[in-house]
């Protein structure tokens, strides 16, 4: 490794040789070990020093920012099963089944009965449509 | 629970456990909302990334694996990227802090041309493009390794390296400014 090829690293990686990339640092430690490259490194560490201070974050901040999280959290939650789902899986739901099933069974019986009488009523037509509708001709046991 | 790693927490946390993500959130909200500061300047604005990070922790919770980052490198991507957007955005505009550039060493240490310089450092960090920023936050604030700080970023080691460089360059030239002025004084 040439004083160039040290120099850029510091100026890119800082003082710390430890933190450079690992191919480069065995080389970098034998220029480190030398005056002029022990000067290279000084020079970066009080930049470092400046650069890594950082913004204190107390603890209350902290969480105070961690309750709005949950309060957030448990505001969309109670509203997500109306406003997640989508509309088609909200349909599928027992509770809009049964009646919208009852009435797709009335339909086809409605339409199963209009196709099957004839348009003029005859004996036999309306005693099918007795059997159907007289609750009375049927029981659980049979005719009565 | 509290010995529990962030990964095997973030399980829990898929698993739509609140408890495992308070924990995550006591370890790591402090965290979100240093570097998030770092880059935006405005501690309303880093308070509000913080948050928004975590929801986006808590939402997003299935969408993580350990298998292909560290649940801390996947904070920092969250954090960044909500950070660089808020800073695109028009209307966007930083206030100084004090308390940013005061934090640090022992007062009593510092000569008042120290602490002059220190706050031109940090006036001159706040006009490096956000992705500079970004990338002095995570190596040397946080103290990531290049690859770690890379990976955050979603780039490849030698982008990062070049960035991290003109950052470095940049802040350089202006610690010779302020140098120069002092001796011309």
């Amino acid at each position: 490794m040439t004083l160039d090829r040290f120099t850029q690293l510091a100026e890119t990686w800082g003082g710390d040789v430890g933190r450079w990339p690992e191919p480069e640092r065995a080389a970098a430690e034998r220029i480190a070990a030398t005056g002029e490259g022990a000067a290279i490194l000084r020079a970066q560490r009080s930049l470092d020093e400046i650069l890594s201070a950082a913004p204190q974050i107390d603890e209350a901040r902290s969480r105070r920012a961690a309750l709005a999280v949950l309060q957030r959290i448990a505001a969309t939650e109670t509203r997500e099963p109306e406003s997640r789902e989508p509309w088609y899986r909200r349909w599928l739901q027992p509770a809009t089944l049964v009646p919208v099933g009852s009435l797709a069974c009335s339909a086809l019986l409605g339409i199963w009965i209009a196709g099957t009488l004839p348009y003029h009523q005859t004996e036999q037509a309306l005693a099918a449509v007795d059997a159907v509708f007289d609750a009375s001709a049927l029981t659980l046991w049979g005719h009565q | 629970m509290q010995d529990t790693s962030d990964e095997m927490l973030m399980a829990a946390v898929a698993a739509r456990r609140q408890q495992a993500f308070r924990i995550l959130m006591d370890r790591h909200m402090p965290r979100a909302i240093r570097v998030a500061q770092r880059i935006v300047r405005n501690p309303a604005e880093a308070d509000d990334i913080g948050q928004e990070a975590f929801l986006r922790v808590w939402h997003k919770a299935d969408s993580f694996d350990p298998a292909i980052a560290r649940f801390t490198t996947w904070l920092y991507r969250i954090v960044l990227n909500l950070a660089f957007d808020r800073v695109r955005r028009p209307s966007f505009a930083p206030i100084d802090e004090a308390a940013e550039i005061e934090s640090g060493e022992p007062g009593a240490v510092e000569t008042i041309i120290a602490r002059e310089q220190r706050r031109a450092l940090q006036d001159a960090m706040a006009r490096l493009p956000e992705r500079q920023r970004g990338a002095i936050a995570l190596f040397h604030m946080e103290g990531l390794s290049g690859e770690e700080a890379a990976r955050a970023m979603d780039l490849s080691a030698k982008a990062f390296e070049s960035l991290l460089g003109r950052a470095r360059a940049a802040l350089k030239k202006e610690v010779e400014n302020i140098e120069n002025d002092r001796r011309s004084r």
